[in-house]
């Protein structure tokens, strides 16, 4: 098993030089990441004290290869190890946050035992194509609708999950996407991402305008079995930020006596001169309950796609460079009827250039039942070195 | 009598003439200097340097602007931060964040952020005050800075301009209107940094100053230090290069 382990990650070093020499028209980066942790269940998952220890090593390799002005293919690889007890949990948990369901199967385990399990991805598989004006994206890529940093209701292909500490990067989707841009800030985009259920294709389109210094987003098109319509804003007031998504969604077939429901978050965030940073959310989701959001609830909301299963999420952030090196923030979730809430603590240091040491906790609180009442907490250490 | 009011009336008219005039040729200075470094359009490659008594990190970046209200900005190093890019049209500022493949509006507030805690701020960076324009200028003497004849100008900020200093000394060579020296100082009239420029060489067909050295007057051992490696003036670039798609295009190129 070491020997494996090894090898891949010296196949990864040995490489690097290699690619370092590679001029344009190509370039390639990647971190490799490794992160400890401990999992404490809550008591609803055991009666003992019980500790699961586990930990992820984590490679990323990006690739760009851009032979003329017109032409940019991208490919990034995700390679995972994971090792522990409950490692199978924690993939399920960690495939939670990718949400927009890929019509490719790229992903592969190379291992399976008890504790161990190695599996790759290709995370994102790019051909970009300029023709003036226009630009079309082919492949499994990222379409990042919305303008809030935590909630984004109007991302209808891949929305993530802000408590998914597994991934850097934010899930892709395999679609067709075409944008034609009106002016610098200004286009015109549709997208298409087809399904293995025909009818739970999503397909969309939006057009966004920049007036009065706000970035304006109006969009609509049909998400798996869902007519959607909504809008989004970027600007700023008193120097702080101010964003805002609404969605309004409809089912289309079944359920015919349930009738259409509205997502929406706003958000705003102000960056003091001595660099204290706060930030505010606020999630609403129409169709989510006031009761006990854990369970049974949760899963629904899981099923459904949700961002959430509450009626209203509460987001509140405070970070600051407390050195240049060391970055401390605090983001916190709460559910104010269930009373459940999530508290992530996390501090940032810089060893050296690109190698980055991170200490964060994922602490949950709550009754039983409730949204985040059953999760437990978990603690770990992110080494993660970029290249 | 009548004599001596009729001189003193001479002098107190060449006086306030004078003065007048030097206050003309102050901002007609600034300006020149701000044009000749910057030109019409410019390209740079540039890396910035934070030292610190016990630690060092230097950041790579590539910059092209035309006039004061375009620029664009891409970081080209540590690998950490490659492809993070900064438009501004304006009065505003986008940012391009690789990893979650986003665009973040910026609101003016997170300008006053700097890198790693660098003197610079991302203020600094997209240049969103002008020196010609969000300050009134006065020649108060003239020195001689690394051999070379500068004029020395206070520069007081305007009420309404976006600058967070309570005045700025700006020495600015008479020669070629290099800007050999700046002392900036805070709301409560110390001197808070103090910007040298050196290595004066030719560049994009200039003679420019190709290192600032920012210096924070209470913080012994600190520096960070700017090196242009490469600037061209002048080169048409189209308003369009400006945008949020040409944006994530050259960071997916660097």
């Amino acid at each position: 098993m070491i020997r494996l382990l090894l090898s891949i990650l010296i196949s990864v070093f040995a490489a690097l030089p290699v690619y370092a020499q590679w001029g344009d028209p190509y370039s390639f980066g990647g971190y490799l990441r490794i992160t400890p942790m401990v999992w404490k269940p809550a008591s609803y998952f055991t009666s003992d004290e019980n500790y699961e220890v586990m930990n992820i090593i984590l490679t990323r390799q990006n690739f760009r290869w851009y032979p003329t002005t017109n032409f940019t293919f991208g490919l990034e690889l995700k390679s995972r190890i994971y090792q522990g007890g409950s490692i199978y949990l924690l993939k399920q948990t960690a495939n939670v946050s990718s949400l927009g369901a890929s019509y490719f199967d790229w992903d592969k385990n190379w291992l399976e035992e008890d504790e161990v399990l190695i599996n790759s991805t290709i995370d994102r598989a790019w051909l970009k194509v300029y023709f003036g004006d226009l630009q079309i994206d082919l492949g499994r890529q990222r379409i990042a609708w919305g303008t809030n940093l935590v909630w984004n209701p109007v991302d209808l292909f891949n929305p993530s999950n802000p408590m998914d500490f597994t991934n850097d990067e934010m899930p892709g989707t395999d679609a067709v996407r075409a944008q034609y841009y009106l002016g610098p800030n200004s286009k015109i985009e549709t997208a298409v991402a087809p399904q293995k259920e025909e009818d739970e294709t999503i397909a969309a389109g939006l057009l966004q305008i920049n007036l009065w210094d706000y970035d304006w987003i109006f969009l609509g098109g049909r998400r798996y079995q869902e007519t959607v319509f909504g809008f989004a804003w970027a600007g700023s007031i008193l120097d702080g930020g101010f964003r805002g998504e609404f969605l309004y969604s409809k089912p289309r077939r079944y359920l015919n006596d349930s009738g259409g429901y509205l997502v929406a978050s706003v958000s705003g965030d102000y960056t003091m001169k001595n660099s204290q940073y706060f930030h505010g959310a606020l999630l609403y989701n129409e169709r989510g309950t006031t009761d006990d959001a854990g369970g049974f609830r949760q899963l629904l909301a899981y099923m459904r796609g949700e961002l959430t299963p509450a009626r209203i999420s509460l987001w509140g952030e405070i970070a600051r460079d407390l050195t240049p090196l060391l970055r401390g923030d605090i983001a916190m979730i709460f559910n104010p009827y269930d009373n459940s809430w999530y508290l992530s603590p996390n501090f940032t240091y810089s060893l050296i250039t690109d190698l980055d040491v991170t200490a964060m906790a994922l602490i949950f609180g709550g009754d039983d039942g409730t949204e985040f009442g059953d999760t437990g907490n978990i603690y770990m250490m992110r080494f993660k070195y970029s290249f | 009598m009548k004599k001596n009011i009729v001189i003193a009336v001479i002098f107190i008219s060449l006086i306030i003439g004078k003065g007048y005039s030097y206050a003309e040729d102050a901002k007609e200075i600034v300006d020149k200097a701000d044009k000749h470094f910057r030109g019409n359009t410019s390209y740079s490659e540039m890396s910035m340097k934070i030292a610190r008594p016990d630690w060092s990190r230097e950041l790579g970046m590539k910059s092209w602007s035309k006039g004061r209200e375009l620029s664009l900005i891409i970081i080209t190093e540590p690998a950490r931060d490659k492809g993070t890019a900064f438009l501004k049209r304006g009065n505003e500022v986008w940012n391009w964040v690789p990893r979650v493949e986003k665009v973040i509006k910026i609101p003016p507030s997170m300008m006053q952020q700097s890198w790693m805690g660098s003197d610079f701020t991302n203020d600094d960076l997209v240049k969103e005050s002008s020196i010609v324009e969000d300050y009134s200028h006065e020649i108060v003497g003239d020195s001689v800075i690394q051999g070379r004849e500068c004029y020395k100008i206070k520069m007081t900020p305007k009420p309404e301009a976006p600058v967070v200093w309570d005045k700025v000394l700006l020495w600015v060579s008479k020669k070629h209107y290099l800007q050999m020296r700046g002392e900036y100082y805070n709301e409560d009239g110390e001197l808070e940094n103090t910007m040298i420029m050196t290595d004066v060489k030719t560049l994009g067909g200039r003679l420019i100053p190709a290192i600032m050295t920012m210096i924070p007057a209470d913080e012994p051992g600190n520096k960070t230090v700017i090196t242009i490696h490469e600037m061209q003036f002048n080169q048409p670039i189209n308003d369009s290069f400006f945008s949020e798609r040409n944006m994530k295009k050259m960071s997916s190129r660097i």
